[in-house]
């Protein structure tokens, strides 16, 4: 799990152009910059690495920090696996 | 009062919280990066800026709230909370507003019956047209035309080129940039039978009818711009054909916006450049619509909406929606559908490789 998180924090870095070593989990992505614009990019990359689907109820309006963001895409990602 | 200014003058007037020596004096106001004076000021939002301000020559600076010198880097720092507003106080004390000689430049035509209130400022070659009347303390620019009859608050600044039609009213301290155009006639037009731009909107691919003639409609209204607006370089808003275009108090149009005829606009409204309103719409208060975006004729945009950049609104917008994309819709209906699009050769992909799998599975039964 460790490798997704790190995966994921280089996604939201390279898509967002932000300092990786500022997407820490209790960081929000207001407080990161991170518009909505931004934060569509990242779920399409996300996704495209993955292979999973984000639907909107677990990625959306309602994302406010990047925990929530790992959280969502490592459950999807476990979900996927079994 | 201009420059020079000490840390303590300037204190008072942004607020904030001033470490250091009140008593040093500032001359100009610089950008970071040019900033080449020890009695230079500047203003730092961002941290990597911050943190440079050991290699300036500069000795006071005024930081973004969260920002932080290095040691030693200043003599007086004052620090400000939503920095971006405390800029537009500084910006206020160091402005210059464009030199202008006091009085009726020689070359300047002010025609009979034109009232001039006191202190105006008349640039060369303006033209000042007959009954029109200025007011006390307008600034109005070389080359500037203000039409018969129109009427200027008082305090108002017109850069060059800009031209005000007759009859329209514009309030107090009004700024209009160089080459706006105010009062001119409308686009309107219309055709003895039903036009193609009329079956077009209930209709499918194709038109129904055609335009045979295109009929004139005069601009026999006006415009009022109420106090405070502020209108961008080279906008256009155009008189109505019957009564009023309007334009609130407090809203600012940004360089390039077009604003049609019969249009009413509230307060406080927002409109960046190439923002184009077409004839009849209705605009509440504070309504921020951002870069290209563009509103359909005859529709109503409620308070407080915001439209993003490009935005097409086609439809009537409830007050604070956020709206964005072309047909503009919610916004996050907007951006799901960015998604979804962008998902599209995934899908595709997905669906050739299930459509594979079926085919194996329905060609295993039938063996």
């Amino acid at each position: 799990m460790a490798d997704t998180r790190n995966k994921i924090i280089q996604i939201i870095a390279t898509e967002c152009e932000i300092d990786a070593a500022q997407i820490v989990p209790e960081a929000s992505l207001d407080d990161l910059g991170i518009s909505s614009v931004d934060l569509v990019q990242v779920m399409f990359q996300i996704e495209e690495e993955f292979d999973v689907y984000l639907a909107d109820e677990e990625i959306g309006a309602d994302t406010e920090s990047v925990g929530q963001l790992l959280d969502a895409v490592e459950k999807l990602i476990a979900a996927k696996s079994t | 009062m201009p420059a020079p200014y000490t840390l303590a003058a300037i204190a008072d007037a942004l607020g904030g919280t001033l470490v250091g020596d009140p008593t040093l004096v500032v001359q100009r106001l610089m950008h970071p990066l040019e900033a080449n004076r020890p009695d230079d000021l500047i203003f730092v939002m961002a941290p990597e800026l911050a943190e440079r301000l050991g290699e300036s020559p500069v000795r006071a600076a005024i930081l973004a709230e969260g920002l932080e010198a290095p040691a030693g880097s200043l003599d007086a720092c004052l620090t400000v909370p939503r920095a971006r507003y405390a800029l537009g106080l500084l910006l206020d004390l160091f402005e210059r507003r464009p030199y202008c000689m006091p009085g009726i430049h020689p070359t300047a035509v002010v025609e009979p019956g034109a009232e001039l209130g006191e202190g105006v400022c008349i640039g060369a070659l303006a033209y000042i047209g007959p009954k029109a009347r200025i007011g006390a303390g307008c600034v109005v620019l070389p080359q500037a035309y203000i039409g018969g009859e129109a009427v200027l608050g008082d305090d108002c600044l017109i850069y060059p080129g800009v031209r005000i039609g007759e009859q329209v009213e514009i309030g107090h301290r009004v700024i209009i940039h160089n080459n706006a155009s105010i009062g001119s006639d409308g686009f309107s037009y219309v055709t003895p039978e039903q036009a193609s731009f009329e079956s077009a909107k209930s209709g499918g691919d194709q038109v129904s009818t055609k335009i045979r003639g295109l009929r004139r409609i005069a601009s026999i209204g006006t415009v009022r711009i109420g106090d405070d607006v502020e209108i961008g370089a080279c906008a256009a808003v155009d008189r109505s054909n019957i009564g009023t275009t309007r334009i609130g108090r407090g809203t600012k149009l940004d360089n390039h916006v077009q604003i049609g005829h019969n249009v009413t606009i509230g307060e406080d409204c927002l409109f960046s450049g190439q923002v184009a309103i077409a004839g009849s719409v209705k605009i509440g208060n504070r309504v921020v619509l951002a870069g290209k975006a563009a509103v359909a004729d005859h529709l109503t945009v409620e308070d407080d909406v915001v439209a993003g950049a490009g935005s097409g609104i086609w439809r009537n917008t409830a007050a604070g929606q956020v709206v964005a994309g072309f047909p503009a819709l919610p916004k996050t209906e907007a951006l799901r559908q960015q998604i979804d699009f962008a998902r599209l050769p995934r899908l595709l992909r997905d669906v050739a490789a299930l459509k594979r799998q079926v085919a194996g599975l329905l060609q295993g039964r039938s063996e």
